[in-house]
Protein backbone atom coordinates (compact mmCIF):
# COMPACT_ATOMS: atom_id res chain seq x y z
CA UNK A 1 0.00 0.00 0.00
CA UNK A 2 1.40 3.38 -0.99
CA UNK A 3 0.96 6.03 1.69
CA UNK A 4 -0.78 9.28 0.88
CA UNK A 5 1.55 11.93 2.24
CA UNK A 6 0.64 15.03 0.26
CA UNK A 7 -3.05 15.51 1.09
CA UNK A 8 -3.94 19.02 2.20
CA UNK A 9 -7.08 17.83 4.01
CA UNK A 10 -7.89 14.26 5.09
CA UNK A 11 -9.56 12.13 2.43
CA UNK A 12 -11.79 10.56 5.07
CA UNK A 13 -12.95 6.98 4.91
CA UNK A 14 -11.73 5.50 1.66
CA UNK A 15 -13.89 2.77 0.19
CA UNK A 16 -12.03 2.35 -3.05
CA UNK A 17 -8.55 1.62 -4.26
CA UNK A 18 -6.62 2.02 -7.43
CA UNK A 19 -3.23 0.58 -8.29
CA UNK A 20 -0.36 2.82 -9.19
CA UNK A 21 2.50 0.78 -10.66
CA UNK A 22 0.96 -2.36 -9.10
CA UNK A 23 0.77 -0.89 -5.60
CA UNK A 24 -2.63 -0.20 -4.06
CA UNK A 25 -3.54 3.38 -3.11
CA UNK A 26 -6.64 4.49 -1.21
CA UNK A 27 -8.64 7.03 -3.15
CA UNK A 28 -12.01 8.77 -2.90
CA UNK A 29 -14.65 9.62 -5.45
CA UNK A 30 -14.05 12.69 -7.57
CA UNK A 31 -10.27 12.55 -7.57
CA UNK A 32 -8.23 12.64 -10.72
CA UNK A 33 -5.57 10.03 -11.38
CA UNK A 34 -3.00 12.85 -11.26
CA UNK A 35 -3.98 13.98 -7.77
CA UNK A 36 -3.72 10.36 -6.58
CA UNK A 37 -0.23 10.15 -8.13
CA UNK A 38 0.77 13.41 -6.43
CA UNK A 39 -0.81 12.29 -3.15
CA UNK A 40 1.73 9.44 -2.98
CA UNK A 41 4.46 11.92 -3.90
CA UNK A 42 5.37 10.60 -7.30
CA UNK A 43 6.24 13.21 -9.88
CA UNK A 44 7.92 11.21 -12.63
CA UNK A 45 4.85 10.28 -14.58
CA UNK A 46 5.56 9.79 -18.24
CA UNK A 47 8.33 8.77 -20.60
CA UNK A 48 7.79 10.33 -23.98
CA UNK A 49 8.69 8.85 -27.38
CA UNK A 50 12.16 10.42 -27.09
CA UNK A 51 12.80 8.76 -23.72
CA UNK A 52 12.53 12.02 -21.81
CA UNK A 53 11.02 11.76 -18.34
CA UNK A 54 8.18 14.18 -17.84
CA UNK A 55 5.87 15.08 -14.99
CA UNK A 56 2.63 17.00 -14.74
CA UNK A 57 3.17 20.43 -16.26
CA UNK A 58 -0.05 22.29 -17.07
CA UNK A 59 -2.35 20.14 -14.93
CA UNK A 60 -5.35 20.94 -17.14
CA UNK A 61 -5.22 18.68 -20.18
CA UNK A 62 -3.24 20.97 -22.47
CA UNK A 63 0.35 19.75 -22.44
CA UNK A 64 0.09 15.94 -22.69
CA UNK A 65 3.01 15.57 -20.30
CA UNK A 66 1.25 13.38 -17.71
CA UNK A 67 0.19 10.53 -20.01
CA UNK A 68 -0.10 7.19 -18.23
CA UNK A 69 -1.28 3.72 -19.10
CA UNK A 70 -4.69 3.03 -17.59
CA UNK A 71 -6.05 -0.52 -17.67
CA UNK A 72 -3.87 -1.30 -20.67
CA UNK A 73 -4.70 1.85 -22.63
CA UNK A 74 -1.71 4.00 -23.40
CA UNK A 75 -1.55 7.79 -23.50
CA UNK A 76 -4.33 8.64 -21.05
CA UNK A 77 -4.07 12.10 -19.52
CA UNK A 78 -3.87 11.50 -15.77
CA UNK A 79 -4.99 15.06 -15.04
CA UNK A 80 -8.24 14.62 -16.96
CA UNK A 81 -9.12 11.08 -15.92
CA UNK A 82 -11.14 10.43 -12.80
CA UNK A 83 -10.28 7.44 -10.63
CA UNK A 84 -12.46 4.31 -10.79
CA UNK A 85 -12.39 1.47 -8.30
CA UNK A 86 -9.75 -1.08 -9.21
CA UNK A 87 -8.17 1.04 -11.91
CA UNK A 88 -4.61 0.04 -12.80
CA UNK A 89 -2.35 2.99 -13.54
CA UNK A 90 1.15 2.53 -14.91
CA UNK A 91 3.47 5.51 -14.97
CA UNK A 92 6.50 5.89 -17.27
CA UNK A 93 4.89 3.47 -19.67
CA UNK A 94 5.42 4.15 -23.35
CA UNK A 95 4.10 1.95 -26.12
CA UNK A 96 7.30 2.22 -28.17
CA UNK A 97 9.55 1.28 -25.28
CA UNK A 98 7.23 -1.41 -23.93
CA UNK A 99 7.10 -3.13 -27.29
CA UNK A 100 10.88 -3.18 -27.56
CA UNK A 101 11.09 -1.00 -30.64
CA UNK A 102 14.66 0.06 -31.15
CA UNK A 103 15.80 3.62 -31.65
CA UNK A 104 15.83 4.97 -35.20
CA UNK A 105 13.97 2.01 -36.58
CA UNK A 106 10.70 2.65 -38.39
CA UNK A 107 7.75 1.53 -36.33
CA UNK A 108 5.81 0.05 -39.19
CA UNK A 109 6.94 -0.34 -42.79
CA UNK A 110 4.43 -0.03 -45.59
CA UNK A 111 4.83 -3.76 -46.27
CA UNK A 112 3.95 -4.54 -42.64
CA UNK A 113 0.95 -2.33 -42.95
CA UNK A 114 -0.38 -3.90 -46.13
CA UNK A 115 0.13 -7.35 -44.69
CA UNK A 116 -1.74 -6.36 -41.55
CA UNK A 117 -4.64 -4.88 -43.47
CA UNK A 118 -4.87 -7.93 -45.73
CA UNK A 119 -4.80 -10.44 -42.87
CA UNK A 120 -7.07 -8.59 -40.49
CA UNK A 121 -10.82 -8.41 -40.46
CA UNK A 122 -10.78 -7.15 -36.89
CA UNK A 123 -11.52 -3.51 -36.14
CA UNK A 124 -8.63 -1.39 -34.88
CA UNK A 125 -7.74 -1.97 -31.27
CA UNK A 126 -9.43 0.35 -28.82
CA UNK A 127 -6.35 1.91 -27.36
CA UNK A 128 -5.04 3.53 -30.50
CA UNK A 129 -5.23 7.27 -30.28
CA UNK A 130 -5.33 9.50 -33.26
CA UNK A 131 -4.48 13.12 -33.06
CA UNK B 1 -38.67 32.86 -38.12
CA UNK B 2 -39.76 31.69 -34.71
CA UNK B 3 -37.12 32.13 -32.07
CA UNK B 4 -38.83 29.85 -29.56
CA UNK B 5 -36.83 26.76 -30.33
CA UNK B 6 -33.58 28.45 -31.13
CA UNK B 7 -30.64 26.67 -29.56
CA UNK B 8 -27.99 28.66 -27.71
CA UNK B 9 -24.84 26.66 -27.01
CA UNK B 10 -22.11 27.84 -24.67
CA UNK B 11 -18.71 26.13 -24.80
CA UNK B 12 -16.91 26.48 -21.47
CA UNK B 13 -18.62 26.74 -18.10
CA UNK B 14 -16.31 29.21 -16.40
CA UNK B 15 -17.02 32.77 -15.35
CA UNK B 16 -17.94 33.92 -18.88
CA UNK B 17 -20.06 30.89 -19.77
CA UNK B 18 -22.05 30.78 -16.54
CA UNK B 19 -22.63 34.54 -16.60
CA UNK B 20 -23.89 34.34 -20.18
CA UNK B 21 -26.24 31.46 -19.36
CA UNK B 22 -27.56 33.23 -16.26
CA UNK B 23 -28.15 36.43 -18.21
CA UNK B 24 -30.04 34.54 -20.92
CA UNK B 25 -32.08 32.74 -18.28
CA UNK B 26 -33.17 36.06 -16.77
CA UNK B 27 -34.93 36.80 -20.08
CA UNK B 28 -36.43 33.34 -20.29
CA UNK B 29 -33.94 31.95 -22.81
CA UNK B 30 -32.67 28.43 -22.31
CA UNK B 31 -29.10 27.53 -23.12
CA UNK B 32 -26.78 24.59 -22.92
CA UNK B 33 -23.28 24.67 -21.45
CA UNK B 34 -20.67 22.15 -22.62
CA UNK B 35 -17.68 21.73 -20.32
CA UNK B 36 -14.79 19.28 -20.32
CA UNK B 37 -14.50 19.10 -16.53
CA UNK B 38 -16.56 17.21 -13.95
CA UNK B 39 -17.72 20.47 -12.34
CA UNK B 40 -18.73 23.90 -13.57
CA UNK B 41 -16.70 26.96 -12.64
CA UNK B 42 -13.76 26.81 -15.02
CA UNK B 43 -10.22 26.40 -13.81
CA UNK B 44 -10.58 29.40 -11.49
CA UNK B 45 -13.81 28.53 -9.71
CA UNK B 46 -14.20 24.77 -10.14
CA UNK B 47 -13.30 24.16 -6.52
CA UNK B 48 -12.36 20.83 -4.94
CA UNK B 49 -13.16 17.72 -6.96
CA UNK B 50 -13.43 15.48 -3.93
CA UNK B 51 -15.25 15.85 -0.64
CA UNK B 52 -13.50 17.88 2.05
CA UNK B 53 -14.68 19.30 5.38
CA UNK B 54 -12.56 22.42 5.11
CA UNK B 55 -10.43 24.47 2.76
CA UNK B 56 -7.70 25.84 5.01
CA UNK B 57 -5.60 27.14 2.13
CA UNK B 58 -8.25 29.12 0.24
CA UNK B 59 -9.15 32.56 1.52
CA UNK B 60 -12.63 33.88 2.22
CA UNK B 61 -12.49 36.25 -0.75
CA UNK B 62 -12.00 33.36 -3.14
CA UNK B 63 -14.63 31.19 -1.47
CA UNK B 64 -17.14 34.05 -1.71
CA UNK B 65 -16.46 34.65 -5.41
CA UNK B 66 -16.72 30.94 -6.09
CA UNK B 67 -20.05 30.72 -4.29
CA UNK B 68 -21.46 33.71 -6.12
CA UNK B 69 -20.62 32.14 -9.48
CA UNK B 70 -22.09 28.78 -8.43
CA UNK B 71 -25.21 30.64 -7.24
CA UNK B 72 -25.58 32.28 -10.63
CA UNK B 73 -25.96 28.81 -12.04
CA UNK B 74 -28.10 27.34 -9.25
CA UNK B 75 -30.57 30.23 -9.31
CA UNK B 76 -31.18 29.67 -13.02
CA UNK B 77 -30.81 25.93 -13.15
CA UNK B 78 -34.12 25.24 -14.88
CA UNK B 79 -33.02 27.27 -17.90
CA UNK B 80 -29.46 25.97 -18.08
CA UNK B 81 -28.76 22.53 -19.45
CA UNK B 82 -25.25 21.34 -18.57
CA UNK B 83 -23.25 18.64 -20.25
CA UNK B 84 -20.05 17.92 -18.33
CA UNK B 85 -17.00 15.78 -19.13
CA UNK B 86 -17.53 16.63 -22.77
CA UNK B 87 -15.09 18.31 -25.12
CA UNK B 88 -15.79 20.05 -28.38
CA UNK B 89 -13.32 18.55 -30.84
CA UNK B 90 -14.30 20.48 -33.95
CA UNK B 91 -17.07 21.91 -36.11
CA UNK B 92 -19.76 19.84 -37.79
CA UNK B 93 -21.07 21.58 -40.88
CA UNK B 94 -21.99 25.25 -40.86
CA UNK B 95 -23.74 25.47 -37.47
CA UNK B 96 -22.76 22.34 -35.63
CA UNK B 97 -20.14 21.00 -33.24
CA UNK B 98 -18.68 17.53 -32.78
CA UNK B 99 -18.52 16.50 -29.14
CA UNK B 100 -16.46 13.81 -27.46
CA UNK B 101 -17.11 12.36 -24.01
CA UNK B 102 -14.11 9.99 -24.27
CA UNK B 103 -16.47 7.12 -24.99
CA UNK B 104 -18.37 8.27 -28.04
CA UNK B 105 -18.82 11.13 -30.45
CA UNK B 106 -21.97 13.12 -31.03
CA UNK B 107 -22.98 16.27 -32.82
CA UNK B 108 -24.87 19.30 -31.67
CA UNK B 109 -26.40 22.12 -33.71
CA UNK B 110 -26.67 25.71 -32.62
CA UNK B 111 -28.41 28.86 -33.72
CA UNK B 112 -26.21 30.98 -31.50
CA UNK B 113 -22.86 29.92 -30.12
CA UNK B 114 -20.85 31.49 -27.30
CA UNK B 115 -17.25 30.31 -27.09
CA UNK B 116 -15.81 30.88 -23.64
CA UNK B 117 -12.99 28.37 -23.68
CA UNK B 118 -10.67 30.42 -21.49
CA UNK B 119 -6.92 30.38 -21.67
CA UNK B 120 -3.92 28.33 -20.77
CA UNK B 121 -0.53 29.29 -19.50
CA UNK B 122 2.30 30.68 -21.50
CA UNK B 123 5.33 28.40 -21.52
CA UNK B 124 8.76 29.90 -21.13
CA UNK B 125 11.50 27.41 -21.96
CA UNK B 126 14.71 27.46 -19.89
CA UNK B 127 17.30 24.74 -19.26
CA UNK B 128 15.61 22.02 -17.22
CA UNK B 129 12.03 23.21 -17.75
CA UNK B 130 10.90 19.72 -18.86
CA UNK B 131 12.10 18.03 -15.65
CA UNK B 132 9.38 16.43 -13.53
CA UNK B 133 8.56 18.82 -10.69
CA UNK B 134 8.67 21.89 -12.91
CA UNK B 135 5.03 22.88 -13.34
CA UNK B 136 3.15 25.84 -14.62
CA UNK B 137 1.82 27.96 -11.78
CA UNK B 138 -1.83 27.45 -12.66
CA UNK B 139 -1.20 23.72 -12.75
CA UNK B 140 0.23 23.97 -9.24
CA UNK B 141 -2.81 25.92 -8.17
CA UNK B 142 -5.21 23.39 -9.68
CA UNK B 143 -3.47 20.64 -7.73
CA UNK B 144 -3.98 22.43 -4.43
CA UNK B 145 -7.42 23.92 -5.22
CA UNK B 146 -9.16 21.11 -7.08
CA UNK B 147 -6.92 18.13 -6.29
CA UNK B 148 -6.31 19.06 -2.63
CA UNK B 149 -2.79 17.67 -2.84
CA UNK B 150 0.59 19.34 -2.58
CA UNK B 151 2.56 18.85 -5.78
CA UNK B 152 5.79 19.35 -3.82
CA UNK B 153 6.94 19.82 -0.24
CA UNK B 154 9.48 22.57 -0.86
CA UNK B 155 8.71 24.90 -3.73
CA UNK B 156 9.51 28.24 -5.31
CA UNK B 157 7.41 30.35 -7.65
CA UNK B 158 8.89 32.24 -10.58
CA UNK B 159 6.79 34.43 -12.81
CA UNK B 160 4.97 37.70 -12.91
CA UNK B 161 1.66 39.25 -11.95
CA UNK B 162 -0.95 39.03 -9.21
CA UNK B 163 -1.12 35.23 -9.17
CA UNK B 164 2.34 35.00 -7.63
CA UNK B 165 1.49 36.27 -4.13
CA UNK B 166 -1.91 34.54 -4.25
CA UNK B 167 -0.53 31.10 -5.02
CA UNK B 168 2.39 31.60 -2.65
CA UNK B 169 -0.11 32.19 0.20
CA UNK B 170 -2.21 29.20 -0.83
CA UNK B 171 0.85 26.93 -0.98
CA UNK B 172 2.05 28.13 2.41
CA UNK B 173 -1.36 27.56 3.99
CA UNK B 174 -1.47 24.13 2.36
CA UNK B 175 1.69 23.19 4.23
CA UNK B 176 4.27 23.66 1.50
CA UNK B 177 7.57 25.22 2.44
CA UNK B 178 7.83 28.18 0.06
CA UNK B 179 11.51 28.85 -0.61
CA UNK B 180 10.86 32.14 -2.35
CA UNK B 181 8.74 34.05 -4.82
CA UNK B 182 10.50 35.62 -7.80
CA UNK B 183 8.64 38.40 -9.64
CA UNK B 184 10.35 39.30 -12.91
CA UNK B 185 9.33 42.96 -12.89
CA UNK B 186 10.85 45.52 -10.60
CA UNK B 187 8.96 47.15 -7.75
CA UNK B 188 9.45 50.56 -9.42
CA UNK B 189 7.32 49.35 -12.32
CA UNK B 190 4.57 48.31 -9.92
CA UNK B 191 4.68 51.62 -8.05
CA UNK B 192 4.01 53.42 -11.33
CA UNK B 193 0.67 51.67 -11.60
CA UNK B 194 -0.66 52.76 -8.20
CA UNK B 195 -3.43 54.86 -9.79
CA UNK B 196 -4.64 52.02 -12.01
CA UNK B 197 -4.72 49.65 -9.05
CA UNK B 198 -7.12 51.98 -7.24
CA UNK B 199 -9.81 51.10 -9.79
CA UNK B 200 -10.35 47.95 -7.78
CA UNK B 201 -9.56 48.99 -4.20
CA UNK B 202 -10.79 45.70 -2.72
CA UNK B 203 -8.53 43.64 -4.97
CA UNK B 204 -5.61 45.93 -4.23
CA UNK B 205 -6.20 45.65 -0.50
CA UNK B 206 -6.47 41.92 -0.86
CA UNK B 207 -3.14 41.90 -2.68
CA UNK B 208 -1.55 43.97 0.07
CA UNK B 209 -2.82 41.61 2.73
CA UNK B 210 -1.34 38.69 0.83
CA UNK B 211 2.02 40.46 0.71
CA UNK B 212 1.88 41.04 4.45
CA UNK B 213 0.91 37.38 5.06
CA UNK B 214 4.04 36.33 3.15
CA UNK B 215 6.16 38.76 5.14
CA UNK B 216 4.76 37.58 8.47
CA UNK B 217 5.53 34.01 7.51
CA UNK B 218 9.05 34.73 6.28
CA UNK B 219 8.37 33.88 2.65
CA UNK B 220 10.79 36.06 0.69
CA UNK B 221 9.28 37.96 -2.24
CA UNK B 222 11.92 39.14 -4.73
CA UNK B 223 10.99 41.84 -7.23
CA UNK B 224 13.11 41.92 -10.37
CA UNK B 225 14.23 38.30 -10.08
CA UNK B 226 13.50 35.29 -12.27
CA UNK B 227 14.30 31.75 -13.27
CA UNK B 228 17.59 30.85 -14.95
CA UNK B 229 17.57 27.05 -14.94
CA UNK B 230 16.38 23.92 -13.17
CA UNK B 231 18.57 20.90 -12.55
CA UNK B 232 18.21 17.40 -11.18
CA UNK B 233 18.95 13.81 -12.08
CA UNK B 234 15.47 12.46 -12.66
CA UNK B 235 13.38 15.33 -11.36
CA UNK B 236 14.05 18.88 -10.29
CA UNK B 237 16.38 19.15 -7.28
CA UNK B 238 17.77 22.64 -7.61
CA UNK B 239 16.97 25.88 -9.38
CA UNK B 240 19.11 28.86 -10.29
CA UNK B 241 17.55 32.30 -10.07
CA UNK B 242 19.03 35.69 -10.88
CA UNK B 243 18.12 39.37 -10.97
CA UNK B 244 16.39 40.40 -14.19
CA UNK B 245 17.09 43.74 -15.81
CA UNK B 246 14.31 45.78 -17.40
CA UNK B 247 14.47 43.66 -20.58
CA UNK B 248 14.20 40.57 -18.33
CA UNK B 249 17.72 39.48 -19.12
CA UNK B 250 19.18 37.52 -16.24
CA UNK B 251 22.31 38.89 -14.57
CA UNK B 252 24.21 35.65 -14.12
CA UNK B 253 26.94 37.27 -12.06
CA UNK B 254 24.44 37.59 -9.22
CA UNK B 255 22.74 34.21 -9.71
CA UNK B 256 22.10 31.93 -6.77
CA UNK B 257 20.69 28.47 -6.29
CA UNK B 258 18.02 26.88 -4.12
CA UNK B 259 17.32 23.23 -3.34
CA UNK B 260 13.70 22.16 -3.70
CA UNK B 261 11.49 19.42 -5.10
CA UNK B 262 9.04 21.40 -7.23
CA UNK B 263 8.64 24.81 -8.79
CA UNK B 264 5.75 26.78 -10.26
CA UNK B 265 6.41 28.91 -13.36
CA UNK B 266 3.93 31.56 -14.48
CA UNK B 267 4.84 34.24 -17.01
CA UNK B 268 1.36 34.90 -18.35
CA UNK B 269 -1.42 33.31 -20.35
CA UNK B 270 -2.49 32.75 -23.92
CA UNK B 271 -6.03 32.59 -25.25
CA UNK B 272 -7.31 29.08 -25.91
CA UNK B 273 -8.34 29.43 -29.54
CA UNK B 274 -8.38 25.89 -30.92
CA UNK B 275 -12.16 25.89 -31.45
CA UNK B 276 -12.34 29.49 -32.65
CA UNK B 277 -9.69 28.57 -35.25
CA UNK B 278 -11.44 25.43 -36.44
CA UNK B 279 -14.63 27.47 -36.89
CA UNK B 280 -12.59 29.66 -39.24
CA UNK B 281 -13.17 32.84 -37.27
CA UNK B 282 -10.85 35.70 -38.15
CA UNK B 283 -8.00 36.12 -35.68
CA UNK B 284 -5.46 38.82 -34.98
CA UNK B 285 -2.08 38.76 -33.27
CA UNK B 286 -1.94 40.01 -29.71
CA UNK B 287 1.42 40.29 -27.96
CA UNK B 288 -0.23 39.59 -24.63
CA UNK B 289 -2.55 36.71 -25.53
CA UNK B 290 -0.96 35.22 -28.71
CA UNK B 291 -3.74 35.12 -31.31
CA UNK B 292 -7.29 36.20 -30.46
CA UNK B 293 -10.52 36.15 -32.48
CA UNK B 294 -11.33 39.50 -34.08
CA UNK B 295 -14.49 40.86 -32.47
CA UNK B 296 -16.94 43.57 -33.33
CA UNK B 297 -19.15 45.18 -30.68
CA UNK B 298 -20.98 42.97 -28.19
CA UNK B 299 -18.44 40.13 -28.38
CA UNK B 300 -19.60 39.11 -31.86
CA UNK B 301 -16.95 37.32 -33.95
CA UNK B 302 -16.43 37.46 -37.72
CA UNK B 303 -19.21 34.86 -37.92
CA UNK B 304 -22.52 36.51 -37.25
CA UNK B 305 -24.01 33.94 -34.85
CA UNK B 306 -20.78 33.09 -33.02
CA UNK B 307 -19.74 35.06 -29.93
CA UNK B 308 -16.49 34.90 -28.01
CA UNK B 309 -16.32 35.88 -24.34
CA UNK B 310 -13.80 35.69 -21.54
CA UNK B 311 -10.09 35.04 -21.80
CA UNK B 312 -10.53 33.42 -25.24
CA UNK B 313 -10.95 36.96 -26.58
CA UNK B 314 -7.90 38.32 -24.73
CA UNK B 315 -6.71 37.78 -21.19
CA UNK B 316 -8.72 39.82 -18.70
CA UNK B 317 -9.37 37.38 -15.86
CA UNK B 318 -12.61 36.06 -14.45
CA UNK B 319 -14.18 39.40 -13.45
CA UNK B 320 -13.87 40.70 -16.99
CA UNK B 321 -15.01 37.37 -18.40
CA UNK B 322 -18.27 37.60 -16.47
CA UNK B 323 -19.09 41.00 -18.01
CA UNK B 324 -18.17 39.82 -21.49
CA UNK B 325 -20.41 36.77 -21.15
CA UNK B 326 -23.22 39.04 -20.06
CA UNK B 327 -22.71 41.39 -23.03
CA UNK B 328 -22.81 38.47 -25.49
CA UNK B 329 -25.97 37.13 -23.87
CA UNK B 330 -27.69 40.55 -24.03
CA UNK B 331 -26.95 40.77 -27.76
CA UNK B 332 -28.43 37.32 -28.35
CA UNK B 333 -31.48 38.18 -26.26
CA UNK B 334 -32.05 41.27 -28.40
CA UNK B 335 -31.72 39.33 -31.63
CA UNK B 336 -34.11 36.67 -30.36
CA UNK B 337 -36.64 39.35 -29.52
CA UNK B 338 -36.59 38.60 -25.79
CA UNK B 339 -35.71 42.19 -24.88
CA UNK B 340 -36.28 45.54 -26.55
CA UNK B 341 -33.57 47.86 -27.80
CA UNK B 342 -33.81 50.21 -24.82
CA UNK B 343 -33.37 47.43 -22.28
CA UNK B 344 -30.51 46.06 -24.32
CA UNK B 345 -28.79 49.44 -24.46
CA UNK B 346 -29.09 50.23 -20.78
CA UNK B 347 -28.06 46.75 -19.59
CA UNK B 348 -25.17 46.57 -22.04
CA UNK B 349 -23.92 50.00 -20.99
CA UNK B 350 -23.96 48.95 -17.38
CA UNK B 351 -21.96 45.81 -18.17
CA UNK B 352 -19.54 47.81 -20.29
CA UNK B 353 -18.89 50.20 -17.41
CA UNK B 354 -18.09 47.25 -15.17
CA UNK B 355 -15.85 45.82 -17.85
CA UNK B 356 -14.05 49.13 -18.20
CA UNK B 357 -13.29 49.23 -14.47
CA UNK B 358 -11.82 45.74 -14.67
CA UNK B 359 -9.78 46.80 -17.70
CA UNK B 360 -8.40 49.94 -16.01
CA UNK B 361 -7.28 47.84 -13.08
CA UNK B 362 -6.08 44.97 -15.16
CA UNK B 363 -4.16 47.09 -17.64
CA UNK B 364 -2.19 48.57 -14.75
CA UNK B 365 -1.09 45.07 -13.81
CA UNK B 366 -0.56 44.14 -17.44
CA UNK B 367 1.79 47.08 -17.94
CA UNK B 368 3.62 46.09 -14.76
CA UNK B 369 4.00 42.47 -15.80
CA UNK B 370 4.38 42.89 -19.55
CA UNK B 371 6.65 40.14 -20.73
CA UNK B 372 10.08 41.20 -21.94
CA UNK B 373 11.94 39.27 -24.59
CA UNK B 374 15.19 38.97 -22.62
CA UNK B 375 13.87 35.61 -21.42
CA UNK B 376 14.39 34.23 -24.92
CA UNK B 377 18.08 34.04 -23.99
CA UNK B 378 17.42 31.52 -21.22
CA UNK B 379 17.40 28.24 -23.20
CA UNK B 380 20.75 26.88 -24.36
CA UNK B 381 21.33 24.94 -27.59
CA UNK B 382 20.20 21.62 -26.15
CA UNK B 383 17.11 22.92 -24.38
CA UNK B 384 14.02 21.22 -25.75
CA UNK B 385 11.54 23.79 -27.05
CA UNK B 386 8.80 21.47 -28.35
CA UNK B 387 8.45 18.78 -25.71
CA UNK B 388 6.15 16.57 -27.76
CA UNK B 389 8.50 16.29 -30.73
CA UNK B 390 11.80 16.82 -28.88
CA UNK B 391 12.77 19.83 -30.99
CA UNK B 392 15.77 21.62 -29.51
CA UNK B 393 16.62 25.28 -29.55
CA UNK B 394 19.55 24.66 -31.90
CA UNK B 395 17.07 23.27 -34.47
CA UNK B 396 14.85 26.34 -34.14
CA UNK B 397 17.95 28.55 -34.53
CA UNK B 398 19.01 26.62 -37.64
CA UNK B 399 15.58 27.13 -39.22
CA UNK B 400 15.76 30.87 -38.49
CA UNK B 401 19.23 30.99 -40.05
CA UNK B 402 17.86 29.31 -43.17
CA UNK B 403 15.40 32.18 -43.45
CA UNK B 404 12.17 30.77 -42.00
CA UNK B 405 9.83 33.70 -41.35
CA UNK B 406 6.50 32.05 -40.56
CA UNK B 407 5.28 29.47 -38.09
CA UNK B 408 4.00 26.97 -40.66
CA UNK B 409 7.43 26.80 -42.32
CA UNK B 410 9.03 26.47 -38.89
CA UNK B 411 6.72 23.55 -38.14
CA UNK B 412 7.61 21.86 -41.42
CA UNK B 413 11.33 22.49 -40.95
CA UNK B 414 11.59 21.28 -37.36
CA UNK B 415 8.37 19.39 -36.41
CA UNK B 416 7.83 21.92 -33.59
CA UNK B 417 4.09 22.02 -32.94
CA UNK B 418 3.30 18.71 -34.62
CA UNK B 419 2.89 16.63 -31.48
CA UNK B 420 0.04 15.65 -29.19
CA UNK B 421 -0.42 19.13 -27.71
CA UNK B 422 -0.74 20.66 -31.19
CA UNK B 423 1.77 23.37 -30.38
CA UNK B 424 -0.07 24.84 -27.40
CA UNK B 425 3.13 24.66 -25.36
CA UNK B 426 5.90 25.63 -27.82
CA UNK B 427 4.05 28.20 -29.96
CA UNK B 428 4.35 31.03 -27.40
CA UNK B 429 8.14 30.80 -27.53
CA UNK B 430 8.14 30.50 -31.35
CA UNK B 431 5.89 33.56 -31.78
CA UNK B 432 8.23 35.56 -29.54
CA UNK B 433 11.22 34.46 -31.62
CA UNK B 434 9.47 35.69 -34.77
CA UNK B 435 8.54 38.91 -33.00
CA UNK B 436 12.15 39.42 -31.91
CA UNK B 437 13.33 38.80 -35.49
CA UNK B 438 10.84 41.38 -36.79
CA UNK B 439 8.44 38.91 -38.43
CA UNK B 440 5.38 39.38 -36.21
CA UNK B 441 3.36 40.68 -39.15
CA UNK B 442 3.96 37.70 -41.38
CA UNK B 443 4.53 34.77 -39.00
CA UNK B 444 0.90 33.65 -39.08
CA UNK B 445 -0.91 31.44 -36.62
CA UNK B 446 -0.06 27.85 -35.78
CA UNK B 447 -3.24 26.13 -36.93
CA UNK B 448 -5.26 23.92 -34.63
CA UNK B 449 -6.01 20.49 -36.06
CA UNK B 450 -9.10 18.33 -35.94
CA UNK B 451 -9.69 16.63 -33.56
CA UNK B 452 -8.68 19.16 -30.93
CA UNK B 453 -8.71 16.40 -28.31
CA UNK B 454 -7.34 12.91 -29.02
CA UNK B 455 -10.04 10.34 -29.78
CA UNK B 456 -9.73 6.58 -30.07
CA UNK B 457 -10.50 4.63 -33.22
CA UNK B 458 -13.20 2.76 -31.32
CA UNK B 459 -15.11 6.04 -30.88
CA UNK B 460 -15.36 6.55 -34.62
CA UNK B 461 -17.02 3.22 -35.33
CA UNK B 462 -20.61 4.42 -35.26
Amino acid sequence: MLNRKADITPIGESQIQIYIDDEPVNVVEGETVLSAIHAVQKNQIMQNDYKANLGAYCGMGICHSCLVNIDGKYKQRSCKTLIRDGMRVTTMSNRFNDMGIKDNQPLVTSADFEEKVASSDQPESEDSNVN
Amino acid sequence: MSTKNQQVIIVGGGAAGISAAAQLAEFGISSKIIDEATKLGGVVYRGPLRHTEELPHLDEFYQKSQKSLQDKYHNNKDKIDVQLETSVIGPDGANGLILSDQKSLSSLNYDYLILSTGCHERSVPFPGWTLPGVMMMGGVQLQIKSGLVRPGEKMALCGTGPLLPLIACQLHKAGVEVEGVYEASSFTRLAKEAVALLNKPMLTLNGLSMMSYLKRNNVPFHYGWGIVKAEGKEAVEEITVAPYDKEWKADLSKARTAKLDSIGIGYGFVARTQITQLLNLEHEYSYQSSYVPRLSGNQRSSKDNVYVAGDTSGILGSDGAAFEGQIAALDIALRMGAIDAATHASRTNKARKGLQRVRNFRFGFDRFSERQLGMLDLPDDDTVICRCENVKKSQIDAAFERGVKDITSLKMATRAGLGDCQGKICSAYCYDRFKQAGHAERMGQLRARFPVEPISFAMMED
